[in-house]
């Protein structure tokens, strides 16, 4: 578990390998990721061959395109986990996947570090979050990413009522969105400043 | 930003997980383009799929995987951030990105069908994202009545179902065929309404062969 609430270890690595081409960067992550993406894309269902060559293709993009990695947006795990789930849809779909349009400010070129340290902390939360939940609960969300049910089919295989799990992810998103809410403001304030001055 | 009838937590969450018919994804990636707050619990439930990788148990990789991946990204340079276009803010614009990047330009340059009373509609390729279509309704017209559930998001003008008034962004299940969506007067409706079944609206012929074939 330390070496998953250690995310500041494998952001700073990421970083590296966006900045500097870091092989032994590049190598710890794989050593670390790889594995585990691999498990994720076959418990969702890809073949041991699929899965492999699937997880290849995450880590080739990982080195690629390291240097769009923002720490102060995303936790490792999650940019990993994106660039998994489209890559996989990407091999079973014949066109690629939609993503949403970007934010007309863009991406922030370099991230204040008070940024990338909150956002650790939401993302460190959020995961102690999802393993705290009730194993019933917890099911449920690891079916939403592993299994091929509907949500609420998903309700009505486990007799949960939605309304449970969604209060409970109701929660975690205004607690999310106070973050980001202050630290939106704090940002504009601080853009202000340097205005001013 | 007005949205007042937000894309659902179910839809979105099946869009973080990768569990959605591939029409689905295309609705959730324009809502969440209008939509901040979408995109911020998006953010959340891909945050959760971040956890579960991280605390993911380890599979045997490949002997060789390693080495294969050194090979690979040998000589490869960093991938470029996307081409400098699709950066380029289009704020007029009526179709967000992901379907301006679909049907290959915005609403109006796009080729309309006449389906009657004035709507007009634009199918997205069947193969490619199932049944779904671009929609364009004239003031005090309602929204074709379909056999099955179908979902859609606003993105010009708007509609009124009984008291509820839709706007872009908005997101509704029209599945109450008591309670009609109307579009709104002035300029047309327009909405990509999706659902799982084939044709964007079901023309009689396809009820037809359709029925003949279930028979």
């Amino acid at each position: 578990m330390s070496d998953h609430h250690d995310d500041g270890h494998w952001s700073r690595l990421l970083v590296a390998v966006g900045a500097h081409r870091d092989r032994d960067a590049f190598e710890s992550l794989f050593v670390q990721f790889g594995p585990r993406v691999k498990m994720f894309l076959l418990r969702t269902g890809l073949t041991e061959g699929a899965a492999e060559d699937c997880m290849q293709d995450v880590m080739v993009a990982m080195w690629r395109k390291a240097h769009l990695y923002d720490p102060g947006r995303a936790h490792v795990a999650t940019w990993l986990f994106t660039i998994a789930r489209n890559r996989k849809i990407d091999l079973i779909r014949r066109i690629r996947r939609p993503e949403p349009e970007d934010l007309p400010w863009g991406p922030e070129p370099d991230p204040a570090q008070a940024d990338v340290m909150a956002m650790q902390e939401d993302s460190r939360r959020l995961a102690d979050a999802v393993a705290q939940l009730p194993p019933a609960q917890r099911e449920l969300i690891e079916h939403a990413f592993y299994g091929e049910l509907t949500h609420s089919e998903i309700a009505a295989t486990t007799g949960l009522p939605l309304g449970t799990i969604k209060s409970r992810i109701r929660l975690a998103i205004d607690r999310l969105r106070y973050a980001m809410e202050s630290e939106i403001a704090h940002a504009t304030s601080r853009r202000g400043d340097e205005n001013a001055g | 930003m007005s949205v007042t009838h937000p894309i659902g937590d179910e839809i979105l969450l099946g869009y973080a997980a990768g569990g959605l018919p591939a029409v689905y994804d295309l609705l959730a990636a324009c809502a969440v383009s209008l939509d901040d707050d979408a995109r911020v619990r998006l953010g959340v439930f891909e945050a959760m799929g971040g956890a579960l990788l991280a605390r993911e148990q380890i599979a045997p990789l490949r002997h060789d995987s390693f080495e294969g991946v050194l090979r690979r990204i040998g000589g490869l340079p960093p991938e470029e951030t996307v081409d400098p276009g699709r950066k380029v803010p289009m704020p007029d614009a009526v179709l967000p990105r992901p379907l301006r990047e679909r049907l290959g330009g915005d609403a109006a340059d796009l080729l309309w069908t006449s389906c009657g009373l004035g709507r007009r509609e634009v199918a997205l390729d069947h193969d490619v994202d199932g049944g779904g279509c671009l929609m364009a309704i004239p003031g005090g017209v309602v929204v074709p009545a379909v056999d099955e559930d179908r979902t859609a998001l606003v993105l010009q003008g708007g509609f009124r179902i009984g008291a509820d008034r839709y706007g872009r962004g908005d997101v509704v299940a029209l599945r109450d065929p008591d309670h009609r969506a109307v579009a709104e007067d002035g300029p047309d409706c327009i909405c990509l309404v999706v659902g799982d079944g084939s044709a964007p609206i079901p023309s009689l012929g396809r009820r037809l062969r359709d029925r003949l074939l279930a028979g």
